[in-house]
C-alpha cells in the first residue's frame, strides 16, 4: 500500500497548460509549439495509415501468391485431364484393334486347320475310290 | 506321282486357296500394323499438346502474378502519397484550429490543466 501510495505520487497525470510567450509555467516540462504537437499528432496519424498499408501490401501480395500457386495448379489439372481423356480413347481404340486382331487370328488357324483337314479328306477320299475302281 | 499328275487341279486350287488365306491375312496384320501406328503419333500428339496446356497455363499464371504484384505495389504507393499529402493536409489543419490540438490531446488522456 505504502509502495503504491508512493508511486502514485511520484507519478503526476499528464497534462498540458496553455501558455503565451513570457508566462511562466506552473509545472517543470517541456514547451512546444503547436507545429511541434500538430507534427506529433498527424505523424501518430500517418503512422497509424502506413501500418494499415502496408498490412494491405502483405495481403494483396500474400493473395496473389495463393492465387498463383491455384492458378499453377488448375493449369496442371487442365493437361492432365485432357491427357487422360485423350489417351484414354486412344487406348481404347488401340484396345479394339488389338482385339480385333487377336480374335481372328484363333479362327483364321481353325480355318486353315479345317481347310487342310477337309483337303486331305477329299484327296483321301478320291484316292480310296480310285482304288477301289481299280 | 500318277496320282498328281491326274489331280493336279485339287492340289493348284489348295495352294492358291491357301496363298489367297496367307495375302488376306497380310493385309489385314498390315492395316492393323498402320491403324496401332498411327495410335502411337496421335498419342505423341496428345502428350505434346498437354504439355503445351500446362506451359500456356503456367506462363499465363506467372504474368497474373506479376501483374498483381506490381498492381499491389502501385496501390499502395499510391495510398502512401495519399496518406503523407493527407499528414501535411492535418498538421496545417491543427494549426489552423489550435482548439483541434487539445481535442486531440485529450484523446491521448493529456488534459489541460486548469
Amino acid at each position: 500500500m505504502i509502495l503504491f501510495y508512493l508511486l502514485s505520487s511520484a507519478l503526476a497525470e499528464p497534462q498540458f497548460e496553455k501558455l503565451k510567450a513570457g508566462e511562466q509555467a506552473s509545472f517543470d516540462g517541456r514547451l512546444l509549439n503547436d507545429e511541434a504537437i500538430a507534427t506529433m499528432i498527424s505523424q501518430c496519424e500517418f503512422d497509424v495509415s502506413e501500418c494499415e498499408i502496408k498490412n494491405d501490401l502483405e495481403c494483396s501480395i500474400k493473395i496473389a501468391d495463393k492465387q498463383y500457386e491455384l492458378d499453377v495448379l488448375q493449369a496442371k489439372y487442365d493437361s492432365l485431364d485432357y491427357k487422360h481423356t485423350n489417351l484414354m480413347e486412344i487406348k481404347e481404340e488401340e484396345l479394339k484393334v488389338l482385339r480385333a486382331q487377336s480374335k481372328p487370328q484363333r479362327a483364321m488357324w481353325a480355318f486353315f486347320g479345317g481347310f487342310a483337314i477337309g483337303t486331305g479328306a477329299s484327296v483321301a477320299t478320291v484316292y480310296a475310290l480310285n482304288k477301289t475302281m481299280e | 506321282m500318277i496320282w498328281l499328275k491326274e489331280n493336279w487341279e485339287w492340289l493348284l486350287g489348295a495352294i492358291s486357296t491357301l496363298g489367297l488365306s496367307v495375302l488376306f491375312a497380310r493385309a489385314k496384320q498390315a492395316k492393323a500394323n498402320k491403324k496401332l501406328e498411327e495410335l502411337e503419333e496421335k498419342e505423341d500428339e496428345v502428350i505434346e499438346t498437354a504439355g503445351n496446356i500446362k506451359a500456356d497455363g503456367i506462363e499465363k499464371a506467372g504474368k497474373k502474378h506479376s501483374e498483381s504484384v506490381k498492381k499491389a505495389h502501385e496501390d499502395a504507393g499510391k495510398k502512401m502519397n495519399d496518406a503523407k499529402k493527407e499528414k501535411e493536409d492535418r498538421e496545417k489543419e491543427l494549426l489552423d484550429n489550435p482548439d483541434d490540438i487539445d481535442d486531440e490531446l485529450s484523446q491521448f488522456g493529456i488534459t489541460e490543466k486548469k
